[in-house]
């Protein structure tokens, strides 16, 4: 992959280019500076809303989760996996968490969730709401292993009543708010062509 | 798979792992609190709007799963209101703040040597039971590490980490804290231990008893003062249940905390105090 910094003249602006994305669109970095501030800005009010005992129906949803994984659908893999970073590291600064490995786990998320576009599911809110489904699941599961690992008294049905299938469903509530967010900055950014954009 | 074989995935999760490595690094060190500090700053003027909001959605949650209070609710305070009349309407601010007072001028009475300071709490967290909570005081404010946090029921927690105008809570239902206890009646010693939340409720078992402890359900449980930040006989629970271990030798008792950390929204951090002040 070559990553050529090439800049060209445009109706008496100067415009500079990336190499081309993985559909072979140029990509214009003040657009990219204008996309992703804002996602930043959104990722960190989720990563606050979450750690600030923001519950719906009595469980806290994984709202910078669900967030990322929803950039790295829109956006694509590469700002899936960049913004799960940014997002873990949120997440780790201003909460509670013990292992310190959302890092890893939200770019692996949102890598993932940009991937498979296009493989099982076309790119549309009913494809997302599948991924968010399946995402959600695996962050319960996740949650499930942080707490088995933490608690000396391992009750698996009552964790699994009182807290992991709450946060699921509080979790798989915010789909549909964070995928219309993530595409409306998509669709406001892209353009008058509206070509597929993709970093 | 061809999904995770290209060069940006490998040095996305190596950068990932770098992350985590590095934060993990700093919370082993014990110097995590600088960039900690530096989000949870920047994080405090937004987790009110965020509480706010949350008290809106959880409202709005609570109309369908509570209706039958909320009628009853609604109709003691139609009387109160009622009762009250336009006096209390522009005293409201005023009364409020004069109930926070009165109780803790019954917190001085029991404690004259307490220095108190009134927090706000602004965000707590632990998935479905609240193990931690962050209030809107800081080092700014006089706090430091350790500082009991207590309200006009019992004992909440103390002080874990710091920052300019924060500080985290930890409560002292949540697994890894540690209290020194006793029973009033009997006077007997033990460690008071947060738990997991099982299916009947339990949060804290006080443990360390010996077999022929003299404790009973029902019993009220203080801090001891003993091993801990914590002063002398301020309130934490009372005694709900008993077990003996005859292999062990020892006895356990489940304990119900006084307070209830999913409501709080005003707490008191003691800022200064006598850790071993005798009881009278």
């Amino acid at each position: 992959m070559k990553s050529i910094v090439r800049a060209s003249e445009t109706g008496g602006k100067m415009n500079v280019y990336m190499n081309k994305g993985r559909y072979g669109e140029r990509i214009n970095i003040k657009k990219l500076v204008l996309y992703y501030l804002p996602l930043i800005f959104l990722l960190f009010l989720g990563a606050v809303a979450e750690t600030s005992g923001l519950k719906m129906f009595r469980a806290s949803p994984a709202l910078t989760f669900m967030f990322v994984c929803a950039i790295g659908f829109v956006f694509g893999e590469r700002s899936g996996a960049i913004f799960g970073i940014i997002g873990g590291v949120f997440i780790d600064a201003l909460g509670f968490s013990g292992f310190l490995i959302s890092p890893v786990l939200y770019m692996l998320s949102g890598y993932l969730c940009g991937r498979l576009v296009g493989w099982f599911l076309s790119k549309n809110l009913p494809s997302f709401m599948v991924y968010g489904l399946i995402a959600g699941a695996v962050k319960g599961i996740f949650t499930l292993f942080v707490i088995g690992v933490v608690s000396t008294e391992f009750d698996l049905l009552h964790i699994l009543s009182k807290i992991t299938v709450p946060e699921y469903f509080a979790t798989v509530l915010c789909i549909f708010p964070v995928y219309l967010i993530s595409a409306g900055i998509y669709r406001i950014f892209r353009g008058k062509d509206k070509k597929e954009f993709r970093f | 798979m061809k999904i995770f074989k290209n060069k940006f995935f490998i040095v996305a999760l190596s950068v990932a792992i770098l992350v985590t490595v590095l934060f993990s690094a700093l919370s082993v060190m014990g110097k995590d609190d600088i960039v900690k500090n530096a989000a949870n700053v920047v994080a405090t003027p937004f987790r009110y709007i965020v509480m706010k909001i949350g008290e809106a959605i959880d409202g709005f949650d609570r109309y369908f799963t509570n209706i039958e209070e909320l009628y009853r609710e609604n109709e003691s305070l139609r009387d109160e209101i009622d009762s009250l009349s336009a006096a209390l309407e522009n005293e409201r601010g005023a009364a409020e703040e004069n109930e926070r007072l009165k109780k803790y001028l019954s917190i001085i009475e029991a404690h004259p040597d307490f220095n108190l300071l009134e927090a706000l709490v602004t965000g707590s967290s632990g998935e479905n039971f609240v193990t931690f909570l962050t209030l809107n005081k800081g080092s700014d404010d006089g706090v430091k590490l350790g500082m009991p946090i207590v309200n006009e029921q019992g004992l909440i927690g103390s002080v874990c980490e710091l920052g300019y105008n924060w500080c985290r809570v930890r409560v002292v239902s949540e697994a890894s804290s540690g209290v020194g206890a006793y029973v009033k009646r009997s006077g007997e010693v033990g460690v008071l231990s947060g738990v997991v939340p099982n299916k009947d409720g339990v949060t804290c078992i006080l443990e360390y008893l010996d077999e022929n402890a003299d404790i009973e359900v029902g019993d009220p449980v203080y801090t001891s003062g003993i091993g801990s930040s914590y002063p002398r006989d301020i309130y934490i629970g009372k005694v709900t249940a008993v077990e003996t271990d005859v292999y062990l030798r020892t006895k356990t008792a489940t304990v119900e905390c006084a307070v209830r950390c999913e409501d709080l929204k005003y707490v008191i951090i003691v800022t200064g105090y006598e850790i071993n002040r005798e009881s009278e």
